[in-house]
């Protein structure tokens, strides 16, 4: 069961592979289901790893680090808030202040000016400020970082209603958070020296709030915990300064000043989401190439299901008895093609089978028929020859002589006719050696040259006479003779037979070719039937008695022609190397013979 | 009764003053002194520039713009005949306004200078020129650029010779109009010096951009304090907010720092920074290298090869002649701040009628190296403030300033007209000022 993370998927991807004929109880469906679950089930595994090594992370990291970033953090802090408390006492504490503030421009005044502005050049502060005893800023003395009020103008700055917290007798009055336009800040006060009990006057550095901010992040180098600023007003500050948008789980550390605590977010968006986000990717990338599987999956399976029902189809042909029916073949080098290719193969196979044993049955029913025939008429046709020679002999009549003499011809044809069905009826068999296919030939060519002669017909050899053959010469010759024969009798007045030998492998190959008129195309097929002849005095038996002894001695015959044309029938025997050469055919290799 | 803090305060007092009493002689080690002797210089100019830290480049870049000046004053470039006889001391300020104000109070005091000039921090600035204000001496400002010192803070005696925040951000905020159509954007976050010239850089901005009509939406604003060491608080705030484009008015070393460790976390990869007035800087485009960022957007109050004018060509290959390098913006405002002064004394003929001066800076029309072909810089009668074009783009590669291998390209210029700030705004701003004291 495939780890579907909806419910419904399954069953959804079902009926897409019903719909599109791939049932999950095919080989290419189980394929598809057994795929996706090792896919989810490594997924989930992954995935459940995953969260187990960033939780472990985390902890490890954070663990590890918590405790001494606070520490830094609160140190840093503790010690940003000396410096500035320690400037402040020293600025609170210098003589003659109330007399600059009476008159700052006062030529006698000029170095106390001179000295609080050197104090202020700090990027840290926007200025020096006194305050008289009811809060009301008296002076302002730019710092390096001064901008706009109160030093260019005071319209709308106070310090009324900001929280304040007391710490060693020094006030910390703030945070004025950051507004659009300025940065935040805080005062660090406290009464000035000169004050006395008389005019209750302070003195207060206006520090920038990022000042302090930014010591939370000094530390903060593995961005897992990112330490905030809880401040008395209520707004958690970061390291920028800004405070901090949305609800938080935030932890509290240590108090840097009352009121100031500094706290931890312990799922800075650093670190971690980039962890959950690449889980989430995790998954998603997951499921993607489940998706992709599963796509391809159909994709093929669907192809192979076409190019499967064509196979049912093929084996469903030639089950029923369509023995000539062919698979297409494709270029490509797969199995189904390589099945196809082995089922065509089969399919020629048992065609040649049942073919040979059609054949082979109905000659056995004709030899013994004809073998019948042959033994009832063979008898008396030896009797009537005898009676009609020895007629002729005394036939004084010169024309019933011959009448008498064309009877014992018609006898002599009846008797071969009868010859050739006792040789198909009881076909000898094959006794086979190796044959020199020259001296086959220089026989054959010995035997048909007077006919060729008769006929006016150009006998030629040629070939690879150094060729042989596994057979039986009888067979052999006989097989020749009677190709050479026909080809011969296809033949018109001038034409020419031709007998070609080579070596094809471990065969032997012969091919008697004549330009004769050939033979019908619809007639080719049935030239090896028994009784089959297009000659007026023809037995129909030559072709199928050759037929035979070509199989006997397991050879083959290829029979190709073209009316006008000509015929071509090559014949194919095992090969063999042969013991004596006979120079008598021809002599040489490639040479021609008789005619 | 002595109170527990006297004895340390008493010695606060004492270090305090001694490093004050120092500061003159430390001071004095950088002191430079240029242009006619004492008995034979017709005006005495004391200008203040920081020489060392991380702002030292401005300062020194300053002086070489001052040397120019004033050989281009003496070789009658300027006037059409060989101008009046300048001495121009030079201090270091140390980027502080405390040290700024002493040196300026010592110019005046000791060296009876009749104008100061210089500053590169506005804070230093608005020091020096509450000084000016109050001492009736003429300041010419060369490289800071809050326009609040133009503006809230103008008066007769001030005068700025280089382009303002106003000036950059309004160029900045039509860049901004005319990229959204092609580059939509619609959160933007700033990331100012925690400091006079950063918030009033960033006030100038939204108010160009509103003035504009444009709509926007600003989901930070981020102060980093100027001389900031380590960026990496603020860059991982702009990472979370994601804004589409982080307009930016760090400057010097300070923008350098940013961009080395902003490139760093790869933050350019994930949305756009800004630098609309110092951005440009010759300095920045060197540190940028051959592959800058993408999607920075820049401009500077000069650039070495905008506009392509005779003018700009010849004060950049003579800075380089004269020094083996190439200038950055800060040597051009020091520059046309001497040959205004030069101007100004010339046509007076002398140095001493500040108030003719005065009428005579009011509307002075100048021919600098930043002017496009046939435009002049003028004076703004009104504010005091120069007014230019600017020129914004983006770093392409350009090898013809090395050892820059970009420089400022695709560049939008904006015309020194609709870069004035509105009467209206000029007026509104004023009014809303109230000195404290």
């Amino acid at each position: 069961m495939p780890a579907d993370p909806t419910p419904g998927g399954h069953r959804r991807l079902i009926r897409l592979l019903r719909g599109r004929n791939l049932r999950l109880s095919s080989v290419v469906g189980r394929y598809v289901v057994v795929t996706v679950t090792i896919f989810a089930v490594a997924l989930v595994s992954v995935g459940a790893l995953y969260d187990r090594f960033t939780k472990e992370l985390e902890t490890t990291l954070v663990g590890e680090r918590q405790s001494a970033q606070e520490a830094a953090t609160a140190n840093r802090m503790a010690a940003f808030l000396e410096t500035m408390q320690y400037q402040l006492a020293k600025i609170s504490n210098y003589p003659g202040l109330n007399a600059f503030l009476s008159d700052p421009g006062a030529p006698a005044t000029a170095d106390i000016g001179a000295l609080l502005r050197l104090e202020a050049d700090v990027p840290d502060l926007y200025g020096i400020l006194f305050f008289d005893g009811d809060d009301k800023l008296r002076y302002a003395v730019a710092g390096q970082a001064a901008s706009g009020p109160p030093y260019w103008t005071a319209k709308g700055w106070s310090i009324a209603g900001m929280p304040v917290v007391v710490k060693d007798g020094v006030e910390i009055i703030g945070p004025a958070l950051p507004q659009p336009g300025r940065a935040g800040w805080i005062l660090l006060r406290r009464p000035m020296r000169e004050s006395g009990s008389g005019t209750g006057g302070t003195v207060a550095l206006h520090i920038r709030l990022a000042s302090m901010t930014e010591q939370l992040d000094k530390s903060n180098t593995s961005g897992i915990i990112r330490m905030l600023l809880a401040t008395p007003s209520g707004a958690i500050l970061d390291a920028t300064g800004r405070p901090i948008e949305g609800a938080r789980e935030l932890a509290p550390g240590p108090e840097v000043l009352p009121g100031w605590r500094l706290m931890r977010d312990r799922r800075s968006p650093d670190v971690l989401s980039s962890l959950r986000s690449a889980r989430g990717w995790l998954y998603s990338g997951g499921a993607l190439i489940m998706l992709v599987v599963v796509a391809l999956f159909v994709h093929l399976g669907l192809r192979m299901r076409r190019r499967v029902d064509l196979l049912v189809e093929g084996a469903n042909a030639v089950a029923s008895g369509n023995l000539t029916y062919r698979l297409p073949l494709t270029r490509k080098a797969d199995e189904i093609n390589a099945l196809s290719a082995a089922f065509n193969t089969m399919a020629e196979r048992v065609k040649d089978m049942i073919d040979r044993t059609v054949r082979t049955e109905k000659m056995a029913v004709l030899g013994q028929f004809a073998t019948g025939v042959a033994h009832e008429v063979r008898n008396p046709l030896a009797t009537m020859k005898t009676t009609v020679q020895s007629l002729s002999r005394d036939e004084p009549d010169q024309d019933r002589r011959e009448l008498l003499i064309d009877l014992e011809a018609e006898v002599d044809r009846l008797n071969r006719v009868v010859n050739d069905l006792l040789t198909y009826g009881r076909p000898h068999p094959a006794a086979r050696g190796p044959l020199a296919v020259r001296e086959l030939l220089r026989r054959t060519a010995t035997l048909l040259k007077p006919v060729a002669a008769e006929r006016g017909v150009h006998l030629a050899s040629t070939g690879d006479s150094s060729v042989g053959l596994l057979g039986d010469a009888d067979h052999m010759q006989q097989i020749l003779v009677n190709l050479g024969l026909n080809a011969l009798q296809a033949c018109g007045r001038g034409g020419t037979v031709t007998f070609r030998s080579r070596r094809e492998g471990e065969r032997t190959v012969i091919e008697i070719a004549d330009d004769g008129h050939g033979i019908a195309k619809e007639d080719l097929q049935r030239v090896t039937d028994p009784f089959f002849t297009t000659k007026p005095a023809g037995s129909g038996l030559g072709l199928t008695i050759s037929q035979q002894m070509v199989e006997a001695n397991e050879g083959t015959m290829r029979i190709e022609s073209a009316r006008g044309v000509g015929t071509l029938i090559a014949v194919s025997f095992p090969a063999s190397s042969f013991p004596a050469s006979d120079p008598t055919l021809d002599g040489t290799r490639g040479g021609t013979a008789t005619s | 009764m002595r109170t527990p803090g006297l004895r340390p305060a008493l010695r606060g007092i004492a270090v305090a003053a001694g490093i004050l009493a120092s500061t003159s002689l430390a001071a004095r080690a950088e002191r430079i002194v240029l242009g006619a002797a004492p008995e034979a210089a017709e005006v005495v100019v004391g200008c203040i520039y920081p020489m060392t830290g991380r702002a030292a480049i401005y300062g020194e870049d300053s002086v070489e713009g001052i040397r120019l000046a004033l050989r281009d004053i003496a070789s009658g470039k300027v006037t059409g005949t060989p101008g009046p006889r300048l001495r121009v001391v030079v201090d270091d300020d140390l980027s502080k306004a405390s040290y700024g104000l002493r040196l300026a109070e010592d110019f005046i005091d000791k060296d009876h200078a009749r104008v100061l000039c210089g500053m590169v921090s506005s804070g230093v600035a608005q020091a020096v020129s509450d000084l000016a204000r109050r001492r009736s001496i003429i300041l010419i400002g060369t490289d800071h650029a809050s326009s609040r010192l133009t503006i809230e803070a103008g008066h007769p005696h001030y005068f700025r010779l280089s382009n303002d925040s106003w000036t950059s951000n309004a160029a900045g905020a039509r860049y901004l109009r005319d990229i959204r159509a092609s580059q939509p954007w619609q959160r933007i976050a700033i990331l100012n010096p925690d400091y006079e010239y950063g918030h009033v850089s960033r006030d100038d901005l939204l108010t160009a951009m509103d003035g504009l009509g444009m709509k926007y939406e600003v989901v930070a604003e981020l102060w980093p304090k100027l001389y900031e060491p380590d960026y990496s608080t603020y860059i991982q705030a702009l990472k979370e907010l994601k804004p589409d484009i982080v307009v930016t008015a760090l400057w010097g070393g300070d923008f350098l720092a940013f961009l080395k460790q902003a490139a760093a976390v790869d933050l350019f990869s994930q949305m756009r920074v800004a630098n609309f007035d110092t951005g440009a800087n010759y300095d920045v485009l060197v540190q940028l290298g051959a592959s800058p960022p993408p999607g920075l957007i820049l401009s500077a109050r000069h650039h070495n090869n905008w506009p392509d004018t005779p003018g700009n060509r010849r004060f950049v290959d003579d800075f380089h002649a004269m020094t083996g390098r190439y200038p950055t913006y800060a040597a051009e405002g020091a520059y046309s701040g001497i040959v205004a002064i030069a101007k100004a004394v010339a046509e007076v003929g002398n140095a001493t009628d500040d108030k003719a001066l005065i009428a005579v800076l009011e509307g002075m029309r100048l021919s600098l190296p930043e002017d496009p072909q046939g435009f002049a810089s003028i004076i703004d009668p009104v504010t005091h403030q120069i007014m230019q074009a600017q020129a914004v783009g983006t770093p392409v590669a350009n090898d013809r300033f090395p050892p820059a291998k970009a420089m400022l390209g695709n560049i939008r210029a904006y015309d020194a007209e609709d870069l004035r700030p509105p009467p209206d705004l000029v007026r509104a701003r004023r009014a809303a000022a109230q000195p404290t004291q």
